[in-house]
């Protein structure tokens, strides 16, 4: 009985109080996932094994090596337009690499400088999403030999309608 | 030693990072209830669920809990939510300023580039810690050397040169060479060869070859600095250099951001197309 109450009652009660507690806020299961979104995403884009997506830093990805590359694309082809001037702040775009090096489930996050929810120019927006669409040559990630789908996002880094930074 | 100071310094770094707190610091019940179920939610995979409805269960019983807050903000930032990863640490930042700003600040700089909010922040942070010389989060900076790039890439040299100073000179004299980062003279001379200083920038590679061997970084510099200067043959041998050291070398990289100065095969390829003209 006693050693019921000085070692296992202690853990008992911690494992109520964590329990009564870890109920209280809504979290998807892994911070950050695209889940399919009919209204959204192209049905024909699949990936292996919805429940293991790994994220870019897991393993050695495509990006990091030809980021010199894509960036390249991706200055070469933007073409800020008259109106964009007034056009500041951060637009990321996410989306996932499937096992096959396919990409797909884009989603858009706009903020201003202060890194506040804001809404950049459709047209801009628009434009940097298809830009994104179009890079090809992706490799999925690989880890210990077996490939994998993984997650992945381009943020710019938008002054005055003009791409200022490309990040990771 | 070097390699010894900055093994340590990572260690120490990944084992705060992840670490369980000390629950017996607390004094009231709730914030010792809350320190248990931080401890609990970092047993979990970062940014997993349960990892996060724990940490929000432990800013639930004590809303003064920073490393909840902080611990929060963590996964959203490196998957690219910085609304949400903002939302959490500025909590953290209103409670710790001293323990959290300077993270704001080097975050801001790595993932972002944002030069001038990093800036803000860390010129915040100075002051509040009374000029204590820090280190980023992963060991890799002296904020101060952040500090200086965020000046240098903002194209303010004479701030840089300052911020420079304070990171690699002082250190070098007051501590040693082996409490320099492992970066910093590179970038310091990327820095002088835009100011067309030369000599200066040399100097920095060969310090910065002391600290660290095969870096295909250094002879590409270098290789820069002699094309400069007209000498086409040793700018040649260094790019040569450079191509051998991405085969067998080191390069700059970071698990989730491109490094400032880093240099990629396709630079050599080009150096050496004009080289060869």
């Amino acid at each position: 009985m006693n050693h019921f109450k000085t070692t296992v009652l202690p853990f008992l009660l911690l494992f109520l109080s964590l329990q009564g507690s870890a109920q209280e806020t809504a979290f998807p299961e892994h911070v950050g996932e695209i889940p399919f979104d009919s209204r959204k995403d192209d049905p024909h884009f699949t990936i292996c094994n919805e429940k293991q997506v790994f994220q870019y830093y897991n393993t050695n990805s495509y990006y990091k090596d030809h980021k010199k590359e894509i960036v390249k694309y991706l200055l070469g082809h933007y073409e800020a337009e008259d109106n964009f001037g007034d056009q500041n702040g951060y637009l990321t775009i996410k989306f996932i690499i499937n096992c096959k090096g396919e990409t797909g489930r884009f989603r858009i996050f706009e903020i201003d400088d202060n890194y506040q929810p804001a809404s950049f120019n459709k047209a801009l927006s628009g434009q940097l999403l298809h830009l994104v669409k179009q890079l090809r040559g992706w490799q999925p990630a690989v880890y210990k030999g077996q490939i994998y789908d993984s997650y992945q996002h381009i943020t710019f880094h938008m002054r005055k309608g003009k791409i200022i930074s490309i990040t990771p | 030693m070097k390699h010894l100071y900055l093994l340590l310094c990572c260690c120490m770094i990944s084992i705060i990072g992840k670490s369980q707190l000390n629950c017996d610091a607390f004094t009231d019940s709730a914030s010792v209830r809350a320190c248990r179920l931080y401890n609990y939610a970092v047993t979990f995979y970062q940014g997993s669920r349960l990892n996060q409805q724990y940490l929000d269960s432990a800013v639930r019983v004590c809303p003064t809990l920073a490393e909840g807050w902080r611990a929060l903000s963590v996964p959203y930032l490196k998957r690219g939510d910085f609304v949400s990863w903002r939302k959490y640490l500025d909590k953290a930042v209103e409670l710790q300023p001293l323990k959290t700003l300077d993270v704001r600040g080097w975050c801001r700089f790595k993932f972002l580039r944002d030069y001038e909010g990093a800036l803000t922040d860390l010129k915040r942070f100075d002051t509040l810690s009374g000029f204590a010389h820090r280190h980023t989060g992963d060991g890799t900076y002296s904020l101060y050397v952040v500090m200086a790039l965020c000046e240098r890439e903002l194209g303010n040299y004479d701030a840089a040169t300052y911020y420079f100073a304070k990171g690699i000179d002082s250190i070098f004299y007051t501590k040693g060479k082996d409490f320099i980062g492992l970066f910093d003279f590179l970038h310091r001379a990327v820095m002088k060869i835009k100011l067309r200083d030369y000599k200066g920038a040399l100097a920095d590679l060969e310090q910065e070859e002391k600290i660290c061997k095969n870096y295909v970084e250094i002879p590409y510099y270098k290789g820069i600095v002699y094309r400069q200067q007209g000498k086409h043959q040793l700018a040649k041998e260094q790019f040569e250099e450079a191509r051998r050291r991405f085969k067998e070398g080191f390069h700059l990289v970071d698990v989730y951001c491109e490094m400032q100065d880093a240099v990629y095969p396709s630079d050599i390829d080009e150096a050496l197309s004009h080289s060869e003209l």
